[in-house]
């Protein structure tokens, strides 16, 4: 106790900069986690985003669709309140790589939210979905072909018109055009980063989320 | 004073190491927000290309719907032409030649502030690389230019460049 008191000056700095120097490490390798997940992320996005794209590409007419499956086209999409597409249906080439010889069928996107999951970016909590990737073979009968996994945050689908310089805005179920000309696509995501027992380190700074947009053209339309 | 020196050696120490922390995190954060701007500047790049897409190769075939075939009847006048004064109203690619103006893209529930500018040319149909000055031609090219307005620290503003070339059986087919 007497040794204490006589460096006393010397064991308060001493603790203050072993606490500060802890805080400062911990919280650059909270940086470097949250950089990998969003590379990590980013690989996953843009394989997903592919995916969807082809099927947009590949997009099929009313005319192609009914001629082949000898039922009605389903072509349509519905959004949440913020915006989100939660469904989205259209006809399109089962397989594109055999080109004309492919099969056509409805393929359905449906956005799911994994009820708890959450991530905290500056303050504001985000909820995680996750797309489901499914061929409708008739009204009754779907198989599950692909999807996402849980890292997606935000999926905006836009259809322009021939002509129109935007896609509608504000529409909760909107039926795809006749003459569309190009889809706008955006879509954000993020995975949450390893829990933080700091209260100020449980918000993600961001690094984590990667956001991705492309106007595809469906020729076929 | 020993101790105080020793002290004051400490906390220098640590000062230092923490702007080292503080730069890197500033690193990180440019970085992948300067990813992020690149994708937005691409999208809007596109979206504009979109847009110009779907408008009428030339003025006078504005409001003739047959696909044009030749040069015949092309007017040869790349930029606005009278009374056209706003976007609005351009009604074929080479209105928007000399186009110059900020923009606010919203991305991703985010805006990004950039500047486009937008060039339009005649090039060769058998070589789309030769401009042709003076010439009509069945093939325009069109380059649209973002760039980014305000960028934050030591980073170069991004800027992304996207060229097509256009010809009216391209157009026809959109």
């Amino acid at each position: 106790m007497h040794v204490l008191l006589d460096h006393i000056s010397a064991v308060i700095v001493a603790t203050v900069l072993f606490i500060s120097l802890i805080v400062v490490v911990n919280r650059n390798r909270q940086n470097t986690v949250e950089l990998q997940i969003g590379q990590i992320v980013e690989k996953q996005a843009f394989s997903f985003a592919r995916t969807i794209e082809r099927d947009l590409e590949n997009m099929r007419n009313k005319d192609q669709t009914e001629t082949t499956l000898g039922r009605p086209e389903e072509c349509f999409l519905e959004r949440d309140a913020v915006g989100n597409v939660t469904r989205l249906l259209f006809p399109t080439l089962e397989d594109p790589s055999a080109g004309l010889a492919s099969n056509i069928v409805h393929v359905e996107y449906r956005l799911m939210p994994e009820d708890s999951t959450t991530i905290d970016v500056h303050g504001d909590a985000m909820q995680v979905y996750r797309m489901e990737r499914r061929l409708k073979l008739n009204d009754l009968t779907y198989v599950e072909d692909g999807g996402s996994g849980s890292f997606i945050t935000r999926f905006t689908i836009g259809m322009v018109s021939e002509g129109a310089l935007a896609a509608p805005t504000g529409l909760l179920v909107e039926t795809c055009p006749e003459n569309l000309d190009r889809v706008h696509l955006e879509l954000q995501a993020a995975i949450p980063t390893v829990e933080q027992r700091s209260p100020d380190q449980k918000s993600t700074s961001g690094l984590n989320i990667v956001r991705y947009g492309n106007t595809i053209y469906s020729q076929n339309r | 004073m020993r101790q105080t020196m020793l002290a004051f050696l400490a906390m220098a120490i640590f000062s230092l190491l923490s702007f080292s922390q503080q730069r890197a995190a500033l690193r990180y954060h440019g970085q992948v927000y300067g990813r992020d701007v690149e994708r937005a500047a691409l999208d809007f790049a596109q979206v504009k290309m979109a847009e110009i897409e779907s408008k009428s190769f030339d003025e006078i075939d504005a409001a003739n719907p047959e696909l044009r075939v030749d040069v015949a009847g092309l007017t040869g006048n790349i930029g606005p032409d009278e009374d056209e004064l706003a976007v609005a109203a351009f009604d074929d690619i080479d209105d928007y030649h000399g186009f110059s103006s900020p923009y606010t893209h919203l991305f991703n529930s985010a805006e990004y502030p950039f500047q486009l500018d937008i060039e339009v040319q005649f090039v060769s149909v058998s070589n789309p690389s030769v401009a042709l000055t003076g010439a009509a031609s069945l093939a325009k090219e069109v380059t649209v230019r973002v760039t980014e307005q305000d960028t934050p620290g030591e980073r170069a503003p991004v800027v992304i460049t996207l060229k097509r070339t256009m010809s009216p059986a391209g157009l026809y087919l959109h």
